[in-house]
C-alpha cells in the first residue's frame, strides 16, 4: 500500500508526524483520479459447485496414483460454475435487506487450494509444505492453478491466498472460506490486464465452493466497461438459502473529505483513517461471444463507513511477486433515509494484499490496487449477533486520496433476516 | 490409513533379515494374535465432576457391543449394531487441555474450559477398564479431540481419542495394546464406542469356545450407525506401496493400498474376560491412502510416553456383487499415535501398533451426503518398499444416521434381516 512519494521512516523505525505524506494533496484533480479509478470492469459473480466434480477432483491430476492428491486431504480441488450475481441493498428503518439474485451461468472457476502453514508467505513459485485439511480449524491456503473463464476466449489466471473459518450456525458446523488473488495473466479481453479477485462463501459437504466471487479488472482502453445498461439478469432458483451478501460501492462523499493518519500501530506501520460513504449498487455483466462487458449502476446512500488501514509506509509498491500486506478495522453504519442508524457491523481485513497502481493518462499519479478479507466481529441494531465475512476489492489514488471500493458483507443468514423476499427470485 | 509413512521404524537390514526368517503369512498370524473387541460406554447418571466444565471424572458402564457389516450391494452398505449386556465399568479422568499442551501421564493439565462450539483437545489422564467382577482390566493414558457436530437436529460434542495401555491387571497383566474412542461428550459423561486392540501373544485373552450370545439392550444412540471392517494387504501390483514425492523431489509420504474385508470381533465377560479370534471375511473393497509423519524430522520411534504422530488421507471404496464401486468415503486422519511393538516370535520384525481418528470428509455413491467420524486400531510389520508390509486394520466409521440408512435390523430368531 505504498504511496510511492513518501519520506523514509524516522530512525526509530516509526514514522514521525512530520515525515508522513499529505495523502490529500492533489497531484491531479480529485475528479480526474476518481474517473481513472473507475476505468475498471467489475464482475460480481456467484460460484456454484459443478455437480459430480468430486469424482474427478485431484491435487495431482498428472499423477493420479499418488494419493497425496486425494481432494480433501492436503487441499481441495474446486470447480464451480460462475453465475451472474446481484445483491442490491436497501436500508430502511425496519431493517437492511438485499434483493439477491443468482443469474445465468457465464463461465467457470477452477482452483487448487493447498493448505499451508499459517506463516507461509505469498510465493507464486513455490508449493507450500503439506498441511492436512482440518475442517474444525481456521487454516490458511494457497490458491494455485486458479482460473476464471468467460466463454471460450476470455480467461484470467490468478494466484492467491485464503483462509477457512469454521463457524457454528444453529448448532451446525459450517466452514466458510475466503480468498484474495491477483490476476497473473489473461486471454481475450483480459490479456495484459491488471486485476484482483476476491471470494467469500462456504465449503459445501461435497467439498465444493459456493459463494460470491468479485473480480475487478483494469480497463483503461474502455473495451469492457459499458456506459449502457446490459440485458437484465436471468435469475435461477436460489442455490444458497443460508447466506446473504450485501454488495456495496464505497467512495468519498466529496473531494473535500480528508483522510488522516491515525495513531501509529508500531514498527514501520502507519494507520490511515478513511471515511467513506456506502451506496447500494447493481454490478451487471455479460459473457458474450465478443467477450465480457460490465456495467455499474449506483443506488441509494446507505450510510457512512470508517476504515482504519494498517500498512507499512516504507515498503516498496506491491508487485505480483511481492505484494504489500495490509489489515484494516472497519465500521459500517447503515442508516434509514431519515438518517437514523439501523445497525452497524464491525469487521476488518485480516488477509490483505496491495499492488502499486499506475495511470497511463496521468504519469506521476500514485495509486494502489488492493483486496482482502476478514471475519465480521460483531454488530448492533439489526446486525446484532451477525456472523460472516467482509471482502474488499479496491482501487485508490494517493494524493488525492480518491476511492473506488467494491465491498461485500457476507452474512450467515439461515433465517433470511437480511434477504428481500423469502429466498425465491 | 497407515502410519508406516516415511520413517523406517528400525534398522531396515535387520528387519529384512527377520522377515527372511518369518514368512509374511507367519507375520500375519503373529500380528493377528490379538484380542480385538468393541465396547460401548454409557453414562450411569451418577456423579459427574471435573471442575466446572473442565473435564470428566466419573465411572461409567461398559457394555458389549457388536457391529457386523453386511456385504455391500449396489443399493448400499449396512451393519447391525447390537448394544449388549453390561460387562464392567470404566473409570474416567479426562480433562480439556490447550491446543499446544504436551500431555503426559505425570503432567497435570492446566484447567481449561470445555467450549462446545469449537474443536478442543483433551487428555484422557487416566481411564481404567474393569471387566466382570473387576479382576480383569487395564489402565490407560491417551489424548483426543472434540468435534462439534449436528446429528439429526441435535447438537453434539463428538469426540475421538486414542488410548494406550499403561498397566494391565488380572488377565491383562503384561499385555500391550491400544484403543480408539469415538462418541459424544454429554452432560452425564461419555457415550460411545471403544474399539480395543490388545496384543495377545500368549493367547490367555482368547478362547476357542463359543461365547455366550450377546444380550441385546435398548439402543442408546439410534441416530448413529457404526460400520466396522478390516483391511489387509492383498497380492498383486495394485497392492504395492509406493513413495510420494513433492514438487521439490523430496519424499513427502507413502501411498498405501489395502483390501477391505468383512470382520467379526467378539468377547464376553460373564466368566472372566474372553475374546474370540478375529474372523476375517471376504474382500469387499479397496483402500487407497497417503500417510506421513505429522512432525517433520521427528524420530521414527514410538513409545508409550512419546508416540510417533502421523496423519493422512484415504478413500475407502466398497464393491457391489459385480465388483463395481458402489460407494466410497474419503477421510482424513487428523491424529494418529503409533507405538513400536515387539512380536516375541519374530523379535526383530519391525512391529507397530497404532490408533487414529478424523472426520469423514465426504461420500460418493451410496455414501453421498454422509457425515461422521472415521477411526481405527491397527497392528503391522512394516518394511519400506519394496519390503514386506503386513497389516491388519480394524476400521470403524461412525455415521450420523438419523434416518437409519446404514443400519441393518438384527432379527434374533431369524438371522439377518
Amino acid at each position: 500500500m505504498n504511496t510511492q512519494s513518501v519520506s523514509p521512516p524516522s530512525p526509530s523505525g516509526q514514522p514521525s508526524a512530520s515525515s508522513l505524506p499529505d495523502v490529500n494533496a492533489q497531484i491531479y484533480p480529485f475528479d480526474m483520479v476518481l474517473a481513472m479509478l473507475d476505468e475498471t470492469a467489475n464482475f460480481s459473480m456467484f460460484a456454484i459447485p459443478v455437480s459430480g466434480y468430486d469424482e474427478k477432483a485431484s491435487l495431482t491430476p498428472a499423477n493420479p496414483s499418488d494419493w497425496f492428491g486425494l481432494s480433501g486431504g492436503y487441499g481441495i480441488d474446486l470447480l464451480s460454475e460462475l453465475h451472474r450475481f446481484e445483491a442490491i441493498v436497501d436500508a430502511r428503518s425496519d431493517g437492511v435487506r438485499a434483493s439477491q439474485a443468482v443469474g445465468q451461468s457465464t463461465g467457470k472457476f477452477h482452483c487448487l487450494c493447498l493448505f499451508s502453514p499459517a506463516d507461509f508467505k505469498w510465493n507464486t513459485r513455490q508449493t507450500p509444505p503439506p498441511m492436512i485439511f482440518d475442517p474444525w480449524r481456521s487454516q490458511r491456503f494457497v490458491m494455485q492453478e486458479c482460473e476464471a473463464t468467460f466463454g471460450e476466449k476470455t480467461s484470467c489466471k490468478c494466484y492467491g491466498i485464503g483462509r477457512t473459518f469454521p463457524l457454528m450456525v444453529n448448532g451446525r458446523h459450517v466452514l466458510m472460506a475466503a480468498a484474495v488473488a491477483n490476476v497473473m495473466s489473461g486471454t481475450g479481453k483480459f490479456e495484459g490486464r491488471e486485476g484482483t479477485l476476491i471470494c467469500t462463501g462456504t465449503i459445501t459437504p461435497q467439498l465444493g465452493f459456493m459463494g460470491n466471487v468479485n473480480l475487478r479488472v483494469r480497463d483503461n482502453e474502455d473495451n469492457i466497461v459499458s456506459e449502457n445498461d446490459l440485458p437484465p439478469i436471468e435469475a435461477i432458483q436460489n442455490p444458497d438459502r443460508d447466506n446473504t451478501f450485501l454488495e456495496l460501492r464505497l467512495l468519498k462523499k466529496n473531494k473535500h473529505v480528508k483522510t488522516v493518519f491515525g495513531p501509529p500501530p508500531g514498527g514501520s506501520l502507519v494507520s490511515l483513517v478513511t471515511p467513506s460513504e456506502m451506496r447500494s449498487v447493481r454490478y451487471s455483466y455479460i459473457g458474450g461471444g465478443r467477450g465480457p462487458r460490465t456495467h455499474m449502476e449506483i443506488g441509494q446512500v446507505l450510510g457512512p463507513m470508517s476504515a482504519t488501514v494498517f500498512f507499512d509506509l516504507g515498503a516498496p509498491p506491491g508487485t505480483a511477486e511481492t505484494p504489500v500486506p495490509f489489515t484494516t478495522q472497519e465500521l459500517y453504519t447503515f442508516t434509514a433515509p431519515g438518517g437514523d442508524t439501523v445497525g452497524t457491523i464491525s469487521c476488518g481485513v485480516v488477509e490483505g494484499i496491495s499492488f502499486g497502481l499506475k495511470f497511463p493518462q496521468a504519469p506521476g499519479q500514485p495509486g494502489v490496487r488492493f483486496a482482502g478479507f476478514g471475519p465480521i466481529q460483531g454488530g448492533t441494531g439489526v446486525f446484532a449477533g451477525a456472523q460472516g465475512m467482509l471482502t474488499v476489492n479496491s482501487l485508490i489514488g494517493i494524493s488525492p486520496h480518491a476511492l473506488s471500493l467494491m465491498h461485500c458483507l457476507h452474512l450467515i443468514d439461515p433465517n433470511h433476516r437480511y434477504r428481500q423476499g423469502t429466498g425465491g427470485y | 490409513m497407515s502410519s508406516s509413512t516415511v520413517a523406517t521404524p528400525r534398522d531396515v537390514n535387520s528387519a529384512q533379515a527377520s522377515a527372511g526368517k518369518a514368512s509374511p503369512e507367519i507375520i500375519q498370524r503373529l500380528i493377528d494374535q490379538v484380542a480385538g473387541f468393541n465396547l460401548f460406554v454409557v453414562p450411569e447418571g451418577g456423579n459427574t465432576s471435573g471442575g466446572n466444565g473442565t473435564g470428566l471424572v466419573l465411572s461409567e458402564a461398559l457394555h458389549r457391543f457388536d457391529v457386523t457389516l453386511q456385504p455391500p450391494t449396489s443399493q448400499g452398505l449396512q451393519a447391525t449394531n447390537i448394544f449388549g449386556e453390561s460387562v464392567g465399568k470404566v473409570d474416567i479422568r479426562w480433562f480439556m487441555v490447550p491446543d499446544a499442551f504436551v500431555a503426559r501421564p505425570d503432567r497435570q493439565p492446566p484447567a481449561t474450559q470445555l467450549d462446545p462450539s469449537i474443536s478442543q483437545r483433551f487428555v484422557m489422564q487416566e481411564t481404567t477398564f474393569s471387566f466382570g467382577d473387576g479382576r480383569d482390566g487395564f489402565r490407560t493414558f491417551g489424548t483426543g479431540r472434540t468435534f462439534p457436530m449436528l446429528v439429526g437436529n441435535e447438537s453434539r460434542v463428538v469426540v475421538g481419542g486414542i488410548g494406550n495401555l499403561t498397566e494391565g491387571f488380572g488377565k491383562f497383566r503384561g499385555h500391550e495394546g491400544n484403543y480408539t474412542i469415538c462418541g459424544d461428550l454429554t452432560p452425564d459423561g461419555f457415550k460411545g464406542n471403544v474399539l480395543v486392540r490388545i496384543q495377545d501373544n500368549n493367547g490367555n485373552l482368547r478362547t476357542q469356545s463359543e461365547l455366550p450370545p450377546i444380550q441385546p439392550q435398548g439402543d442408546p444412540d439410534p441416530q448413529t450407525t457404526y460400520l466396522l471392517w478390516t483391511a489387509q494387504k492383498g497380492t498383486g501390483s495394485d497392492q504395492e506401496n509406493s513413495a510420494s514425492f513433492g514438487p521439490d523431489g523430496q519424499l513427502r509420504g507413502l501411498n498405501i493400498p489395502t483390501q477391505l474385508k468383512l470382520v467379526e470381533l467378539d468377547f464376553a465377560a460373564s466368566n472372566g474376560f474372553q475374546a474370540r479370534d478375529i474372523k476375517v471375511g471376504e474382500v469387499i473393497g479397496r483402500e487407497i491412502g497417503f500417510g506421513r509423519g505429522s512432525v517433520p524430522g521427528a524420530t521414527p520411534a514410538g513409545t508409550a510416553l512419546s508416540p510417533f504422530l502421523f496423519e493422512g488421507v484415504a478413500r475407502y471404496s466398497f464393491f457391489d456383487s459385480s465388483g463395481r464401486t458402489a460407494g466410497a468415503i474419503t477421510t482424513n486422519v487428523l491424529e494418529g499415535r503409533r507405538f513400536d511393538m515387539q512380536l516375541p516370535d519374530a523379535p526383530t520384525a519391525p512391529g507397530l501398533r497404532f490408533g487414529f481418528f478424523g472426520p469423514i470428509l465426504y461420500g460418493q455413491g451410496f455414501f453421498k451426503g454422509c457425515e461422521g467420524m472415521f477411526y481405527g486400531a491397527t497392528a503391522s510389520v512394516f518394511n519400506p518398499p519394496p519390503g514386506d508390509h503386513i497389516i491388519t486394520h480394524f476400521y470403524m466409521a461412525r455415521i450420523n444416521d438419523p434416518q437409519g440408512k446404514f443400519r441393518a435390523i438384527f432379527a434374533r430368531e431369524q438371522g439377518w434381516a
